[in-house]
């Protein structure tokens, strides 16, 4: 078995008991979690401003409109059924059929470890290896340092989410098929932050056209390509180009900015900021990256091929025959 | 001059390309896939090289490769491939059909202006 990076993963923490608040902040923080705290009023706000959630912990005596938090957690399930909701059991009253739907996991007040295994049975039921995530970050930011020679590339901290909102409004999907694996990657960005990056320099003088919208696709094409050409180079062995198996199709909702790959799984995500060294606190250039291996994943073979990969990149160096 | 056909379906790497090579003296042509880039070398005879993706809609970089190398009147003509593939299989591919050379993306103009401006005979 090969060793797995722990990632993070961003949580909604609704709770009014400042005892709990602080013991549940603490076990979040002891398992990866980075908790939003919030309040009954502004949670579905919440909701609307953060795209890459994992979950929610809610306490079912949480003071809202309704008679209890089990409101608030109906609503919330409406508007994304796909955030697991973790609920804080305060009553011994048996949840009826549609609370059950709604609340995925719920766990007695004070006990920890029932909650600490529904995360990991639920948010991160996916390890990733450390080796991959880290191989990802270092390919996916040479791409990007290639594609746009004058910005400061950072990566921050991978993280997992279950949200299945894409952010921005430019977002290429290609597949990513190996013996080890088989899914997706996409790369999602804010169609006006990467007009104003190339506006101000960030990549190749001329190179964007005129910066309507195709060139803007062009431009994280193209970079999706590199990524995608690197990712292949070192992790898909050639003998899985012949795997052509059945695909599932892929759903996309441009009006409310919706993707489904039709697993429940949870998908490596990871933020990468483009920022212009010469102009300090400038909003930065957001893209996010996320893999989704839906359709295989063994990290076990994984384990078996990494062994063998080589980490060098392409020197871009003519290689005559 | 010495000229040059940079072939790709993607508008940006045609871009970067072509905008590095005439900044260092190349005359550059440009074309979206391996069918277009055939015409463009039948009815342009002063190219002397083509840089060329592999993976393109209509007809791949090596298809048009082997075209090119079929046509005696090109056997001139250097052919480069530009391209996210490092696969063996297919880099042999190449050096069957009598491809001059192969560089892995990204494109990094510095490492191969040397090398195209002695295929170019510069």
């Amino acid at each position: 078995m090969t060793d797995t990076t722990h990632l993070e993963a961003k949580v909604l923490l609704l709770d009014h008991d400042p005892v709990q608040l602080k013991t549940q902040s603490d076990f979040c923080t002891s398992v990866g979690l980075q908790a939003l705290l919030r309040t009954a009023h502004d949670a579905l706000a919440s909701l609307d401003l953060h795209k890459d959630l994992a979950g929610v912990l809610l306490a079912e005596d949480m003071p809202c409109d309704g008679p209890d938090g089990l409101h608030l957690a109906q609503a919330i399930h409406k508007l994304r059924p796909e955030l697991p909701i973790f609920l804080r059991r305060t009553s011994v009253r048996p949840l009826n059929t549609a609370e059950q739907q709604t609340i995925r996991h719920q766990w007695p007040t004070g006990d920890m470890e029932e909650l600490r295994a529904s995360v990991e049975r639920t948010i991160f039921s996916l390890r990733y290896p450390a080796t991959l995530v880290q191989g990802i970050v270092d390919l996916t930011c040479s791409a990007l340092k290639s594609m746009f020679p004058n910005a400061e590339v950072v990566a921050e901290s991978p993280y997992v989410v279950h949200d299945r909102i894409i952010h921005g409004e430019v977002s290429t999907l290609i597949p990513i098929e190996s013996t080890w694996c088989r899914g997706y990657m996409m790369l999602q960005t804010e169609e006006s932050a990467l007009r104003q990056g190339l506006l101000h320099g960030m990549s190749f003088e001329g190179v964007g056209g005129e910066l309507n919208f195709r060139d803007l696709n062009n431009m994280l094409g193209e970079t999706t390509n590199l990524i995608w050409g690197a990712f292949k180079n070192r992790y898909i062995p050639p003998q899985a180009f012949a795997n052509q198996q059945t695909q599932v199709p892929i759903v996309i909702n441009h009006a409310h900015k919706y993707i489904s790959f039709g697993s429940p799984d949870p998908q490596l995500c990871i933020r990468y900021q483009l920022s212009e060294p010469s102009r300090r606190g400038a909003h930065p250039l957001v893209i996010v990256q996320r893999f989704i291996f839906n359709l295989h994943w063994s990290p076990e073979q994984f384990a078996e091929f990494a062994a063998t990969a080589t980490e060098s990149g392409p020197t871009g160096e003519l290689d005559l025959f | 001059m010495a000229h040059v056909l940079v072939v790709d379906d993607s508008s940006t790497m045609r871009e970067i390309v072509t905008s590095f090579l005439s900044k260092n003296g190349f005359e550059v042509a440009v074309a979206t896939d391996g069918r277009d880039g055939l015409e463009q070398l039948r009815s342009d005879p002063s190219i002397k090289l083509v840089v060329s993706d592999v993976n393109m809609p209509n007809m791949d970089g090596l298809t048009m490769a082997e075209k090119i190398r079929t046509d005696q009147g090109n056997k001139g003509v250097h052919i480069v491939m530009l391209t996210t593939e490092d696969n063996p299989v297919m880099r042999e591919r190449g050096r069957a059909i009598g491809v001059t050379g192969w560089i892995v993306k990204p494109f990094r103009g510095e490492a191969v202006l040397g090398p195209f401006r002695k295929l170019c005979g510069m």
